[in-house]
């Protein structure tokens, strides 16, 4: 245990918010910041000053004081382009379970960034959360993350006995897995920002390595209905992704998303593709994800995930399979003794 | 059940957690030291979800006494001070607080903002009260004497560490420093008893302890080799290049796997994760799946990323250069030329060289580019390093530890003239006869720190027995006819020779095949018709009945395709399943086809069918116990590979092994050259002069048929009658010279070669065989004698062990 928190450091984690206290910054200032879901220096650092004065009980003069305090802290400023290639190249990916996957990917789920997976149903979205949440616990050096998974679930579709036995697959104590998932069951738009707060809090006091929302867009679906309600729903889905995003910047976590799609019924749809699909949330998921991924159904266990838009992979597809342990390669015959 | 918000816990791995007490023990003590600070963490925790939604005065525990939570009555309130924001009045809609100010309340209220002070009499202190020009909202209620500045709480509160993910660094203080140090260098496995624990170099290195799954398949001889392996790429004797030139058999494979897998995930030295991160194996095409097996059996896949290159090298190559999925590349030998760029642009740590003695000639092309690749940790696998001459092993350890015997120049003066001198079949000097002997010791003394080889014998106590017979078969008249026919029309010379060794080697294994022989045709001999049968092919016919009666699996292996064809369509006449392998075979279905052959129980598939050439190496067919070596090769290397794939590690049944050969024609003959060069080679160190043994006489002598019953007993002049006793014990008595030399096992003395040497050796190489001439003691060759049996030399070895191994 010692051997790895001593790790932890060298890797730096996010500076507690207490960290701030003194120089005229009470305690009771830091009360309000982290029950404003605020937990971290990072994420002082990272917020609007707009943010920090709709703090209840915090006013001008202190939210300048607060962010000044928080931007010595963390290093805000430029960089070279030469030392966040270093940093970038000590990057921990999840592995997806799937080598084939993973080197589609440049090595599994980045940690820091969002992922979107969409697809229809059955195209093993949820499948790869669940294989995610077991991998994310591994060493590092098996392609983990060491830390625990935090999975919001909006559908319903999360189950443990699935967590299971892909534990079992990697020769992993389920009952530790499965303690070390968090799990919460959103049950409306609301509620499921809400939940990201006290994410932050948990995250805080222990090691995460994974966020999942699974799926990010059904709440909204049905709790914002027509045109009228669409700029509303659509800040508040911007607000979401901002939150997940600042989670994902503060504690260095890889972020999972699912999304649902919707037919394509506005021309588009040629003979290779004669029913085209395309993800939910408008441009402002499209753009606030870094990694998309598009899944499809292939023959029999076996799916194709599409990069559908990253920084830096070049649009290419891979098959995987789901087995009974979650995601892996497509068994070829051979293999098969 | 853990609280959700735990600290993170590493999942226990299944394995580790049942093998070991000792961690477990330790697991537990770690939690109950890490078990007061979560508890306090996790108090907190749990109200941390109602402090947020609750309102903020409520927290405010450091003044428990105050029941602040109610609008506080007026007479109450007097005498209190609380910490306030202010703003001026606005009607912006979005409205933020521009400060902090305190309110007093005594018999009127006043606010103090920096040094301004605003007096206005009592009023109710909830919501939003007005000043004058200002709106004051109360935060929080403060002691009287405080002031607000200092107000800031003392650090106890400030218990929790600054670091986020370090939520015991309390914790870790009180732990005494060297204990914290050692754990942090600690290794990755328990120590325990039985723990395979590799040399260290230096006293301040962490002890690398082998991966205690894998350690506990490894028998002796293998953990032997494992440390021999880790000493050698480490640098312990100033080399990194390892050469294993175990005999097959051994468990190169695990051997390599375990110091692979143990690179991996460790290093000796503190702060280092692991030695290497990249590993690339090299091997011969057929051997791919084998490796990707091997791996598989021991290692969980999950935990490990292997490439294997097929069809988009490039793009593969490029994937396993950037990302961290793979670990270890697995090629072959051919594919290294189409990707030699891309391999340059990967560093690989470690190089595993299968089946090296591929790269014996130094201008071979994937020689050359393995040394562009530069890696400096190698270890090349071969079960028979030296096939010809001390070149060419003088290329391989160049390959695996560039300069280590000088420049070839040097070695050639120093070594390979003397050696070869003294090997020399005419050098009765005796100066010469010492001085190599005197080499030869050096140069196996100066590469023993890096060549490991060991025979099969260590091996025996795990195998059954196995009984080796020698059949020597009398060709039948239609053979010795057309023996007679050709050589009656043929001149030999240098040119046509090898054309004549085939047509005659293929007349031995049947007379149909010369169908379509160039030299057969030319010959124009005017055959009607040619017959399959042979001496060979009828003793096997009747062989394969006899084994079938016993319900035992037969692989049967030939040179030739041709001769496999032969074989199918008996097979398909005697309706037995048969399996095949040969060159046409795709490297996808081979692993398919063995292991059909190998889980599938007597009735199905009882033949396999192997052909020498294309499937010798590394194969494993242990589902069959009796094994029928239809014709030999000249290289008794390959001979021996082939024979050794039924006898190996994992055969529960006891191994027979036919070897047929035509009586007094070339078949004996070439087993007679095949003795002799098997001996040298056991020398390690071969006669370099080919020329020598093959001289125009020798020719000649190759193609005389001998009427006798075995011309190979005839020229040992031995006295027996053939009975199975009184054999000339010379071969015994000339052992022994051999272990007096003995550096490392197989060494003999150059002396050997000054007698005669075809007599000698081939005396030394049927050492311990029982010349039988009519009764073979062997139920299976006594039912078929009739088919023509003249001669058998048996020899079992092993035969102690039968009990031993049916216990197990």
């Amino acid at each position: 245990m010692t051997q790895e928190y001593d790790d932890d450091d060298a890797m730096g984690g996010p500076l507690l918010i207490e960290q701030l206290e003194g120089n005229g910054i009470t305690n009771n200032d830091i009360k309000k910041l982290k029950a404003a879901g605020f937990n971290t220096v990072e994420s002082i650092a990272y917020t609007s000053k707009k943010n920090l004065l709709l703090v209840k009980g915090i006013s001008e003069i202190k939210a300048e004081k607060i962010a000044g305090e928080a931007t010595k802290l963390v290093p805000i400023g430029f960089t070279t382009a030469s030392k966040f290639h270093e940093r970038r190249s000590e990057l921990i990916c999840l592995t997806t379970g799937s080598k084939q996957l993973d080197t589609l990917l440049g090595g599994g789920i980045e940690t820091g960034s969002i992922t979107e997976v969409f697809g229809e149903f059955r195209t093993g979205k949820s499948q790869l959360c669940h294989t995610l949440a077991v991998t994310c616990q591994l060493p590092i050096d098996m392609g983990g993350g060491e830390g625990k998974c935090l999975y919001i679930d909006t559908e319903g579709t999360f189950r443990p006995s699935r967590l299971v036995s892909i534990a079992q697959r990697y020769g992993l104590e389920p009952n530790d897995c499965l303690d070390n998932v968090a799990y919460a069951r959103a049950y409306n738009a609301e509620h499921q920002l809400q939940l990201l707060n006290v994410a932050s809090q948990m995250m805080v006091e222990s090691r995460f390595s994974l966020l999942i929302v699974d799926s990010i867009m059904s709440l909204y679906r049905t709790d914002y209905s027509g045109r009228g309600e669409l700029s509303a729903r659509q800040m508040h889905v911007a607000q979401y992704m901002r939150t997940l995003q600042r989670l994902a910047d503060e504690f260095g976590i890889a972020v999972v998303i699912t999304n649902q799609v919707v037919a394509q019924v506005d021309g588009s749809a040629s003979m290779y593709n004669p029913d085209p699909k395309k993800p939910i949330g408008g441009n402002i998921v499209a753009h606030s994800s870094t990694t998309r991924l598009s899944f499809k159904k292939a023959r029999g266990e076996q799916r194709i995930c599409k990069i559908y838009d990253s920084p830096c992979l070049p649009e290419s597809e891979c098959v995987f399979a789901i087995y009974e342990d979650g995601i892996g390669d497509p068994k070829v015959e051979d293999d098969d003794d | 059940m853990r609280s959700i918000s735990a600290p993170f816990k590493p999942p226990r791995f299944v394995r580790q957690s049942q093998s070991d007490q000792g961690s477990g023990e330790e697991e537990k003590e770690d939690v109950e030291i890490s078990s007061s600070p979560p508890k306090s963490t996790s108090r907190s925790k749990k109200t941390a979800p109602t402090r947020i939604y609750a309102p903020i005065s409520k927290q405010v525990d450091s003044q428990p006494s105050q029941p602040s939570q109610d609008v506080p009555e007026l007479r109450q309130v007097s005498g209190k001070k609380y910490v306030v924001q202010y703003r001026k009045v606005t009607n912006k809609k979005n409205k933020t607080w521009d400060g902090d100010g305190t309110l007093e309340i005594s018999d009127q209220m006043v606010l103090k903002i920096d040094k301004r002070r605003i007096v206005r009499p009592l009023s109710k202190i909830d919501g939003i009260i007005k000043f004058g020009g200002f709106e004051v909202e109360i935060d929080y209620e403060v002691e009287s004497s405080d002031q607000p500045t200092q107000e800031s709480q003392p650090k106890p509160l400030l218990r929790g560490p600054s670091r986020a993910k370090r939520p015991f660094t309390k914790l870790t203080t009180n732990v005494p420093v060297s204990e914290e140090k050692k754990s942090k260098q600690g290794p990755l496995y328990p120590i325990e008893e039985d723990s395979f624990i590799m040399k260290s170099l230096s006293p301040d290195h962490k002890p690398v302890i082998i991966d205690p799954s894998l350690s506990k398949h490894l028998r002796p001889h293998q953990r032997e080799g494992v440390s021999f392996l880790y000493e050698g790429v480490m640098g312990f004797n100033d080399t990194t290049g390892v050469l294993l030139a175990d005999e097959m058999g051994l468990g190169k494979t695990l051997m390599t796997i375990t110091l692979i897998w143990t690179l991996l995930k460790q290093s000796p030295l503190p702060n280092v994760k692991s030695v290497g991160s990249k590993v690339l194996i090299v091997c011969p095409v057929t051997l791919i799946n084998n490796w990707k097996k091997e791996f598989k059996k021991w290692i969980n896949l999950n935990q490990l990323g292997i490439l294997v290159l097929d069809s988009n090298t490039k793009s593969d190559l490029k994937n396993f250069k950037s990302t961290r999925v793979y670990q270890i590349l697995i090629m072959s030998y051919e594919k290294l030329h189409n990707c030699e760029n891309e391999l340059q642009e990967v560093s690989f740590d470690l190089l595993i060289c299968d089946e090296g003695h591929k790269l014996k000639n130094t201008n071979n092309k994937s020689l050359k580019i393995l040394k562009s690749l530069d890696i400096e940790k190698k270890v090349l696998l071969s079960g028979t390093p030296i096939q010809n001459n001390l070149n060419e092993f003088f290329t391989l350890v160049d390959f695996i530890n560039p300069g280590v015997l000088g420049s070839f120049n040097q070695f050639q003066k120093n070594y390979i003239r003397p050696i070869e001198q003294s090997r020399d079949v005419n050098c009765y000097n005796q100066e010469i006869l010492l001085k190599g002997e005197e080499v030869s010791n050096q140069l196996s003394e100066l590469t023993s720190k890096f060549i490991l080889r060991r025979t099969n014998e260590v091996l025996s106590k795990y195998l059954g027995e196995k009984t080796d017979l020698l059949v020597f078969v009398k060709p039948t008249s239609f053979q010795l006819q057309l023996f007679k026919q050709i050589s009656s029309s043929v001149t030999y010379t240098t040119e046509n020779a090898l054309n004549m060794i085939n047509l005659y080697k293929k007349i031995c294994n049947s007379p149909k095949l010369v169908n379509g022989d160039n030299l057969f045709t030319s010959l124009d001999l005017s055959m009607k018709e040619l017959p399959v049968a042979s001496g060979k092919i009828n003793l096997l016919i009747a062989l394969m009945i006899e084994i079938h009666e016993k319900k035992e699996k037969l692989v049967l292996i030939s040179n030739y395709t041709k001769t496999l064809d032969l074989f199918a369509s008996i097979c398909s006449k005697l309706n037995y399943g048969f399996l095949r392998l040969d060159g046409s075979t795709t490297s996808a279905m081979r692993s398919s086809v063995i292991s059909q052959f190998n889980n599938t129980k007597f009735p199905q598939f009882p033949v396999f069918l192997l052909s020498s050439k294309s499937g010798g190496f590394g194969i494993n067919l242990i589902g069959a116990s009796r094994l029928i070596l239809f014709d030999n090769d000249w290289n008794p290397a390959t001979d021996l590979q082939s024979m050794s794939r039924i006898y190996r590690d994992g055969q529960t049944r006891p191994v027979f092994i036919y070897r047929l050969f035509t009586t007094g024609c070339i078949d004996e003959k070439i087993f007679q050259r095949q003795l002799m060069k098997t001996n040298l080679s056991d020398a390690f160190l071969d006669n370099g002069s080919s020329s020598n043994v093959f001289g125009m006489d020798d020719l000649k002598d190759l193609f005389t048929v001998v009427d006798t019953d075995c011309n190979t007993h005839d020229l040992l002049e031995c006295p027996c009658t053939g009975d199975g006793e009184n054999m000339d014990v010379i071969a015994s008595a000339s052992s022994e010279p051999r272990s007096e030399i003995s550096l490392g096992s197989d060494w003999i003395s150059a002396k050997d070669f000054q007698e005669t040497p075809s007599k000698k050796s081939i005396q030394l190489a049927l050492n311990d065989y029982r010349h039988l001439k009519d009764n073979y003691h062997d139920d299976i060759l006594d039912k078929v004698k009739k088919n023509g049996i003249s001669y058998v030399f048996t020899k079992v070895t092993n035969n102690d062990n039968k009990e031993n191994l049916s216990q197990e």
